[in-house]
C-alpha cells in the first residue's frame, strides 16, 4: 500500500492544518448564512397564499403586496363566479391594521385578513375550522406566530392562556376567540383572521362593495389557461386574473429581486461567495507554500508532477471536507438563532447543502489547481 | 544614530506574490465588513432621512406613534397650543401620507406613494432642494417630486422633462409637477412627493373620518427661539398640553425610529446578524494570514533569536507587520467597497452613507484583527528554540 502523503500532510502539523480547516468552514458559515437569509426572504413571500386553497386569483391590477393589495369592485367577482369552469369564487379582504398590544398599550402594525362566512378559503385544516369561532364582528383569531410585541400573555407567543383577551384593532374592541399558525414575512410580523363584517368594522373605509382578493377555484374538468383567457376578455382591465403558480411566482419575484430588502441579501450572497473562495485560495496557496519543501524533495526522489498534483488536490478535497462540516454545523445552530429571533423560518434544506458542498469543493480544487502550479515548478536543486 | 534596517517592510515586499495574496484576503475582509456594516446603515439613514431632511428642533406626535409608520395622528388644536408655549419660535403642522396615496404617469399604472403636506410658506425643510422649489406649490394641485424615487414612477430623469409632465395624477385627481428635490427610498417608501396642505385636502378628503381632512396632524414640527434651551422647552411642552400627544427632539425621533427597526423587525436583527458574522468570518482570514506567514519565517526568527534579538523586538515586528498589512489592504477595500455602495445606492435608491466615523471604525476593527491575529501567531515565535534550527 502506498503510503497516504495528503493525509499524512494534514495531520503533520495540526495546529496549521486546524488554521486551514478554520478559514475554509468560516467561509461555509459565510455562504450559508447569506444564501438563508435570501432563502428566507424567498420562503416567506408566498407564505399567506401557500395557506388559501384557490386555482385562480383575481385582484386590482394595481395590487402592489399583500398589505397594499387595492380593491376590486365585489362586482367582478359575480362576472366571475358565472364564467364558464369556475367552481366557486370566495371574496377576501386584506389590510394593514393597528394592533393594541393588550398588556402594554403599545400598538403595532398587524395583518387583517377577513373571510365571509362559511366560505372554504384556507387549505390548513386548523385554520377553516377555527373560522367557524367567529360568530361576531368583535371576535378575532390570531396568528400563533405573531411576534412577542403584539402582547401575548405569556409574553412569548400567543396561546391558549391568550382566549378571551380583549384588545383593540383602529381603536375598535376585539376578543381573541382562537389561534392558528400561518407565519410571519419581511411584510408583516402578526397577523389576524375576522369575520367579513369584523373586518368592515375596522376598516370603516372600507365597504361590502369591495374586496381585496377573489379567489377561484375551478370546476373538476376545466382548464386554467382556458379559463383564465375567458376570465380576461369577460373582466375589464382594471382587474388581473393569475394562476396559483403565477401569483407565488410574483410574491417570491417581489420579495427577492424588487424589494431592497431581497436586493441587499443578492448582494450579500455575491459577496459571500466572492470572500468565501477568497479565504479558500489563501488557505490552499499558504499550505502549498509551506510544504514546497517536501514538494520539491519528493520531485528529488523521483515523483513525477502529476503524483505531486494528485497530493494536492487530495488535500484540497480533505480540507473542503473537512472545513465543510463544522460550517454545516455552526450555520444550522445560527439558523436555530435566527428562527428565534426573527420569528421567521430558515431553514436548511438539501438543495442549499448540495450548492454549498459543491462550491467549497470547487473553490478548493480551483484555490488547489492554481497553487499546484507552483509544485510543478519547484526545483529540487533550489531546496539545498 | 545607527539606521535600522527596516526588517517588518523587507519581509513583507519579499514575496511580492505572496504579499498580493494577503492583502486581497484581509481586503476582502475589509469589503466584507463594510458591506454589511452598509446594509444595516442603510436600514437606519434611509428610514431617518426625512427626519433629517426636516427644520425642526422638537417634535410633536400622537402619544401612540412609536414609528412613521404607525400612521397615529393627533388634534391641529396641539399645533396652536403649542404656539403659546415660552421659548417656541414656530410650530407647524406636517401632514404625513405614507401608503393611502397613489400616484400615477400617463402611461403607467397608479403606484402607492409617500405624500408629505404642509403650508408652502412654512419653514418645515431643511433640505436645500426642497426650500429651492417649496414656494410653487402654492398654485393649487401642484406637487414637487423627489427625483430619486423608484424608475417605476416614471419620473423623467431631466428637470426640464419633469416640469413639462403632462397627465399625472395623485389619487386620481390631475396633478402637475412644479420642481424636484432629492431625498430617497427607504425599506418601505418608493418615492416621495410633496404637495400642499391645501392641495392635500382636496387629494385625501376622507384622511380624517369626515371631518376637516387637515383637523388631524401627523408630526408637528417645533422651531426654538435662538438661544432657548431645547430640553427646557420640551419640558414646558409636556406640561402644557394634554396627554394625548409625545413631544420630544428631534434626535430622539430618529433615536426611536432606529430603535423600532432595530430591536423589532425581522430586518434589523438578520442586517445586525450579518455584521457580526462579517467580522468574525474577517477575523479568522486575517489570523489564517498572519500565521501563515509567521510560520513561513520561523527559520528567520529562529536566526535572529540566535542572535540575541530579544523577546520585546518580535512583539514590535509583528505589531508593525499587522499595521502594515492593515493599511495596504484598507486602501483598496475601501475603495472596492466605495463602488459596491455606489452600485447599491443606484439600484435600491437607499442611502448608503460612507462616513469618516464608519470607515474608521472599519479601519481599527481591521487593525484590531491584524494586531490580535499577530499576537496569537506570535506565541509560536516566542516559543521558536533557536537549538531547533540547526
Amino acid at each position: 500500500m502506498k503510503t497516504p502523503l495528503a493525509w499524512h500532510n494534514l495531520l503533520h502539523s495540526k495546529m496549521r492544518t486546524a488554521t486551514a480547516v478554520a478559514g475554509v468552514t468560516f467561509a461555509v458559515v459565510l455562504i450559508f448564512m447569506q444564501t438563508g437569509f435570501l432563502g428566507m426572504a424567498a420562503q416567506t413571500s408566498g407564505m399567506i397564499y401557500d395557506a388559501l386553497d384557490f386555482d385562480l386569483v383575481v385582484r386590482s391590477r394595481q395590487y402592489r403586496r399583500l398589505s397594499d393589495a387595492a380593491t376590486i369592485a365585489r362586482s367582478r367577482l359575480y362576472t366571475v363566479a358565472s364564467t364558464r369552469g369556475v367552481a366557486s369564487v370566495a371574496a377576501v379582504h386584506v389590510a394593514p391594521g393597528q394592533w393594541r398590544n393588550p398588556v402594554t398599550g403599545r400598538k403595532r402594525m398587524i395583518l387583517t385578513i377577513g373571510v365571509q362566512p362559511g366560505s372554504r378559503v384556507f387549505k390548513l385544516a386548523e385554520i377553516q375550522h377555527k373560522a367557524d369561532l367567529l360568530e361576531t364582528p368583535e371576535f378575532v383569531l390570531i396568528d400563533r406566530k405573531s411576534r412577542a410585541e403584539f402582547g401575548p400573555a405569556n409574553g412569548v407567543r400567543f396561546g391558549n392562556g391568550d382566549l378571551g383577551a380583549e384588545s383593540e384593532v383602529a381603536r375598535r374592541t376585539v376578543r381573541i376567540v382562537g389561534t392558528f399558525s400561518l407565519g410571519a414575512g419581511f411584510e408583516s410580523d402578526g397577523a389576524i383572521l375576522l369575520d367579513e363584517r369584523g373586518f368592515l368594522r375596522i376598516h370603516p373605509e372600507r365597504t361590502s362593495q369591495e374586496a381585496s382578493l377573489g379567489l377561484i377555484k375551478l370546476s373538476g374538468d376545466a382548464q386554467a389557461e382556458s379559463v383564465t383567457a375567458r376570465l380576461q376578455s369577460a373582466l375589464p382591465p382594471d382587474v388581473q386574473v393569475l394562476a396559483r403558480a403565477d401569483v407565488l411566482g410574483f410574491e417570491r419575484n417581489l420579495w427577492v429581486r424588487e424589494m431592497p430588502v431581497g436586493i441587499m441579501f443578492q448582494f450579500g450572497v455575491a459577496v459571500a461567495l466572492i470572500v468565501g473562495t477568497a479565504i479558500v485560495y489563501q488557505v490552499l496557496s499558504s499550505d502549498v507554500a509551506n510544504h514546497m519543501g517536501e514538494y520539491a524533495t519528493l520531485k528529488a526522489i523521483g515523483y513525477g508532477s502529476g503524483y505531486l498534483c494528485s497530493v494536492v488536490l487530495q488535500q484540497a478535497i480533505a480540507l473542503a471536507l473537512l472545513g465543510f462540516l463544522p460550517g454545516l454545523a455552526i450555520a444550522e445552530a445560527l439558523y436555530c438563532v435566527t428562527e428565534r429571533m426573527t420569528n421567521l423560518p430558515i431553514s436548511m434544506n438539501a438543495g442549499r447543502i448540495v450548492l454549498v458542498l459543491t462550491l467549497s469543493l470547487v473553490m478548493c480544487i480551483v484555490s488547489g489547481l492554481a497553487a499546484v502550479r507552483k509544485v510543478r515548478r519547484a526545483d529540487p536543486a533550489d531546496l539545498f | 544614530m545607527r539606521r535600522r534596517v527596516p526588517l517588518v517592510w523587507k519581509n513583507l515586499t519579499h514575496h511580492r506574490q505572496r504579499l498580493l495574496i494577503a492583502v486581497c484576503g484581509v481586503g476582502f475582509a475589509v469589503v466584507l465588513m463594510f458591506t454589511e456594516i452598509g446594509f444595516r446603515n442603510a436600514l437606519f439613514d434611509s428610514t431617518v432621512k426625512i427626519f433629517r431632511d426636516l427644520d425642526a428642533d422638537v417634535i410633536v406626535a400622537s402619544k401612540a406613534y412609536y414609528s412613521l409608520i404607525s400612521q397615529e395622528t393627533f388634534s391641529r388644536r396641539r399645533i396652536e397650543q403649542a404656539r403659546g408655549c415660552p421659548g417656541v419660535g414656530g410650530v407647524f403642522p406636517l401632514y404625513v401620507e405614507m401608503f393611502g396615496a397613489a400616484w400615477k404617469n400617463p402611461d403607467h399604472v397608479a403606484i402607492p406613494i409617500r405624500v408629505l403636506a404642509c403650508d408652502p410658506a412654512d419653514p418645515v425643510f431643511s433640505n436645500p432642494g426642497i426650500r429651492q422649489c417649496i414656494a410653487a406649490l402654492s398654485q393649487p394641485d401642484t406637487a414637487i417630486v423627489d427625483r430619486q424615487s423608484k424608475p417605476k414612477y416614471g419620473f423623467p430623469d431631466a428637470p426640464t422633462e419633469l416640469l413639462g409632465l403632462r397627465g399625472a395624477e395623485l389619487c386620481s385627481r390631475s396633478v402637475r409637477v412644479v420642481g424636484s428635490f432629492a431625498m430617497g427610498c427607504d425599506f418601505m417608501i418608493d418615492g416621495t412627493v410633496i404637495v400642499s396642505s391645501a392641495s392635500l385636502a382636496g387629494y385625501r378628503p376622507l384622511r380624517a373620518w369626515g371631518k376637516d381632512p387637515l383637523s388631524v396632524v401627523d408630526l408637528g414640527i417645533v422651531q426654538v427661539v435662538k438661544g432657548a434651551d431645547v430640553r427646557k422647552v420640551i419640558e414646558d411642552l409636556r406640561r402644557i398640553l394634554p396627554p394625548d400627544v409625545s413631544i420630544d427632539s428631534k434626535e430622539a425621533f430618529v433615536a426611536r425610529e432606529i430603535r423600532f427597526w432595530n430591536d423589532s423587525t425581522p430586518v434589523g436583527y438578520v442586517f445586525f446578524l450579518g455584521v457580526v458574522i462579517g467580522f468574525l468570518v474577517g477575523v479568522v482570514i486575517c489570523y489564517q494570514i498572519i500565521y501563515a506567514d509567521i510560520s513561513d519565517h520561523m527559520a528567520e526568527f529562529a536566526t535572529l533569536k540566535a542572535m540575541g534579538y530579544r523577546n520585546r523586538y518580535f512583539i514590535g515586528f509583528i505589531l508593525g507587520e499587522a499595521l502594515y498589512l492593515s493599511v495596504l489592504s484598507f486602501v483598496p477595500g475601501l475603495l472596492i467597497s466605495a463602488a459596491i455602495y455606489q452600485g447599491l445606492a443606484r439600484v435600491t435608491g437607499l442611502l448608503m452613507l460612507l462616513t469618516v466615523p464608519r470607515a474608521a471604525l472599519v479601519f481599527s476593527l481591521t487593525l484590531a484583527m491584524c494586531t490580535f491575529s499577530g499576537a496569537l501567531a506570535m506565541r509560536k515565535v516566542l516559543a521558536a528554540d533557536p537549538a531547533d534550527l540547526f
